[in-house]
């Protein structure tokens, strides 16, 4: 299937971005995302396996992760591990973008603080 | 954790299995390691944990289904990736129109919904009500902690014929020293009729003499006060002789029990559990005193209580067998070596004391076992009974729909005609059933709350554990399972028939004076099975919009122009014409028109577009000008009255 276009694949779940922010700081397996994820939030956004897990097969689907080798991992070495590829990369980029601009939005109606920029 | 692992595993199955390969193993890995992370986490978090989990991979599981089963549905393959969002709206859209069509269904036939409605809450309420009475006596634990590990220990009277004869004091001592059994200082003697006198009333009372190690061995704490484990003497009352006798009031702590005839008076200590029943019936063995009653209290059983347990030098007495034994296997042991121990025992004592342990053995079951195994096969052959009686009634039910099927041939056949799939018209038939099994399910719910209230009623009073049978959620839960799967089973034949059914076929099969269709003659006193079990020979070309719109209209308005069932397609003003597809040839036409016994030159000129059906006699009506038909689906988009040639788009939903 070929890449789609990241505009048209936008706006992202909460969840899905969520996804895509834990792999960009390595490779992850399922458990490891799900911790990641959940530390990052802190209960904010509360997050449920199968949930997770729907979440990853659509961006394997959408080929903005991909499977990785599970190199090293002593625990378990069955475990499965995942990469963002280069066209999640530009997906979540375009994304965060699109949430910034949102922020700026909202920061112009005042509902938020000025940034300190 | 495997039965955690068993329920998480049976949840993950709601997930397509596609899904299910590709991430199963992964999911299953998370779920341990979720409750690895919680192993010290107190039970009841643990619990809810495993609830959680579980209920989470079953909702998702059935959320990534109706996903698939959407997309699959209503979008061809080379739009699902871009339809998502719109195919799941789709999907409701679409539930909630055939449930509003099965409820049109249940009020045009009022008397059918209602009795199968109550057929199906008889079947389904009687189950539950079984599986409710089978779930609590054989499936749950007894209420014991860690009740698996328990076995109850018999002598063996190989002599008089008795496998399950209660033991000597002195017998009891010897199986102590089992290395595979721990704490086994717990025994029992049977129930024993304890006249009490309370505020110098008499009062009837059953006892059991327990010994001192049994309550810390079954692992349960008093609700009130506390046991004779380590205290002092003492008697502990059971919840309902506490309610019955004192009015459930805490201050009966302390208070004595006076034995009548007898000057000994005995604290009570305290107060077990409403759930906490020992010993059951089943435990005390044949010579039991009774089998049928509760036990009120439990009192100590000492040496100083009980002369019987030394004989006169102050030996183990090894001639009177009168004690139960519970005790319970050491980590790692299994009944078989716990057997094999106990066996090694009794052969050792019967060479030292030949006089009283020949022909004595020994018998070890668990106690789950001893409690309830001799009701296994009869309540197993019960719910067989009432699964047999769902099954006839599941028949039945389905029997009726097939013919109901059979009747609405016709309605069935125009949908698929206007580019209904057969997935949809087996959703459609599919939601009906299911819409009759569940009004039945929660109907049956009530039938379950009183074949249970009648099942204890009725049943014998020494059956063990049926007083602890109440109709709960798992049961209420198994109910709405229960009438799914009905209604699965008994939609599944009428689905299935309908989806078969050739539409032409069934559309000339209800115009009077239609010929017979030359594939399949229709032979007279063979209707409902013709059109129920009809084999599939529906050409996909038949179910595509535009010829099979056309052809079966056509067939319609070419036998009865004044049919008033084809009224829905009549144009205002001008003479009567007829819409034919553009690819229908003249002479073809003419041929069929002759065929059919009408004149050619009646049936007009074609004057649609390339997908416009045949239709009605334009007879100045005016009934669909711009309106839409809500059974077909077809809008009359534009009609040249005044050129008398009717157009029109066909449109399908």
């Amino acid at each position: 299937m070929p890449f789609r276009r990241p505009d048209s694949l936008l706006p992202l779940t909460p969840i899905s971005f969520e996804i895509l922010l834990a792999l960009l700081g390595g490779d992850r397996h399922g458990y490891a995302i799900l911790q990641a994820v959940e530390s990052r939030l802190a209960g904010a956004l509360p997050l449920r396996t199968g949930t997770m897990y729907r979440a990853l097969a659509r961006l394997l689907e959408e080929k903005l992760i991909d499977r990785a080798k599970a190199d090293g991992d002593e625990e378990d070495p069955r475990r499965r591990y995942y990469r963002i590829s280069a066209h999640g990369r530009t997906v979540a980029k375009a994304e965060a973008r699109r949430l910034a601009d949102q922020v700026d939005a909202a920061r112009a109606h005042r509902l938020l603080p000025e940034s300190r920029r | 954790m495997r039965l955690a692992r068993l329920l998480h595993g049976a949840a993950l199955v709601a997930y397509p299995t596609s899904f299910r390969r590709e991430f199963g193993e992964e999911l299953e890995r998370i779920f341990d390691s979720r409750l690895r992370d919680n192993a010290g986490a107190p039970p009841v978090r643990r619990a809810l944990l495993i609830l959680y989990l579980t209920c989470d991979a079953a909702f998702s599981g059935m959320a990534e289904r109706g996903r698939v089963v959407a997309a699959s549905w209503f979008w061809p393959q080379h739009v699902q990736s871009h339809q998502t969002n719109r195919s799941r709206s789709m999907t409701w859209e679409s539930v909630r129109n055939d449930l509003r069509l099965a409820l049109r269904q249940c009020r045009r036939a009022p008397l059918f919904a209602v009795l199968t409605i109550a057929s199906l809450a008889l079947g389904i309420g009687a189950n539950s009500a079984m599986f409710g009475v089978v779930k609590t006596v054989l499936l749950q634990p007894l209420p014991y902690r860690d009740a698996a590990a328990l076995v109850m220990v018999w002598s063996n009277n190989s002599k008089g014929g008795a496998a399950s004869n209660p033991v000597s004091p002195a017998n009891f001592e010897a199986f102590r020293a089992a290395p595979s059994l721990i704490g086994a200082e717990a025994m029992y003697s049977f129930l024993l009729n304890t006249p009490l006198r309370i505020d110098a009333e008499p009062e009837p009372a059953i006892a059991a003499a327990v010994t001192p190690g049994m309550f810390p061995l079954l692992g349960r704490e008093p609700v009130l006060g506390t046991t004779f484990a380590s205290g002092p003497a003492g008697v502990v009352l059971s919840y309902g002789f506490w309610q019955r006798r004192f009015g459930g009031n805490r201050a009966v702590l302390g208070r004595t029990l006076a034995f009548a005839g007898s000057p000994e008076t005995l604290p009570i200590l305290g107060v077990m559990p409403e759930d906490f029943t020992f010993p059951y019936g089943s435990m005390l063995g044949a010579s039991g005193v009774t089998r049928s009653v509760d036990v009120d209290f439990w009192m100590p059983l000492t040496r100083q209580r009980d002369p019987r347990l030394v004989n006169a030098s102050g030996q183990p007495n090894r001639d009177i067998h009168y004690l139960g034994i519970v005790g319970r296997l050491a980590p790692g042991a299994s009944i078989t070596t716990i057997r094999a121990e106990l066996d090694a025992i009794a052969q050792r004592r019967a060479e030292e004391f030949p006089d009283t342990n020949v022909g004595w053995g020994v018998t070890t079951r668990p106690l789950h076992e001893q409690t309830v195994g001799a009701l296994r096969p009869a309540l197993l052959m019960l719910l067989a009974g009432v699964g047999v009686v769902l099954l006839i009634t599941c028949i039945n039910v389905a029997n009726v729909l097939l013919a109901r099927a059979a009747g609405r041939g016709r309605d069935l056949a125009i949908r698929s005609a206007l580019g209904a799939s057969r997935r949809r018209l087996i959703q459609q038939m599919l939601t009906e059933s299911l819409l009759l099994s569940v009004a039945g399910g929660i109907a049956g719910l009530g039938v379950m709350v009183v074949a249970t209230r009648a099942i204890i009623a009725l049943a014998p009073a020494d059956l063990p554990r049926l007083g602890e049978v109440s109709p709960g959620v798992p049961v209420a839960l198994f109910a709405l399972v229960l009438s799914i799967l009905t209604g699965l089973i008994v939609g599944i034949l009428p689905a299935s028939s309908a989806a078969r059914s050739q539409a032409q076929d069934s559309l000339r099969d209800g115009i009077p004076g239609a010929p017979p269709c030359s594939l399949r003659p229709h032979r007279r006193g063979s209707r409902t099975r013709h059109d129920a079990h009809g084999i599939g020979r529906i050409a996909a070309a038949q179910l595509r919009l535009g010829p099979a719109c056309g052809r079966g209209i056509s067939f319609g308005s070419a036998t009865d122009a004044a049919d008033r069932r084809s009224r829905a397609l009549r144009c205002p003003g001008g003479p009567a014409r007829v819409l034919r597809p553009a690819r229908s040839a003249a002479a073809r036409a003419s041929g069929r028109a002759q065929r059919w016994g009408h004149d050619p030159a009646a049936l007009g000129e074609h004057t649609g577009h390339d997908q416009a059906g045949g239709g009605g006699p334009a007879d100045a009506a005016g009934r669909v000008d711009g309106s839409r038909d809500a059974s077909v689906g077809l809008r009359l988009l534009r009609n040249d009255a005044d050129s008398g040639a009717p157009r029109a788009h066909i449109h399908s939903r």
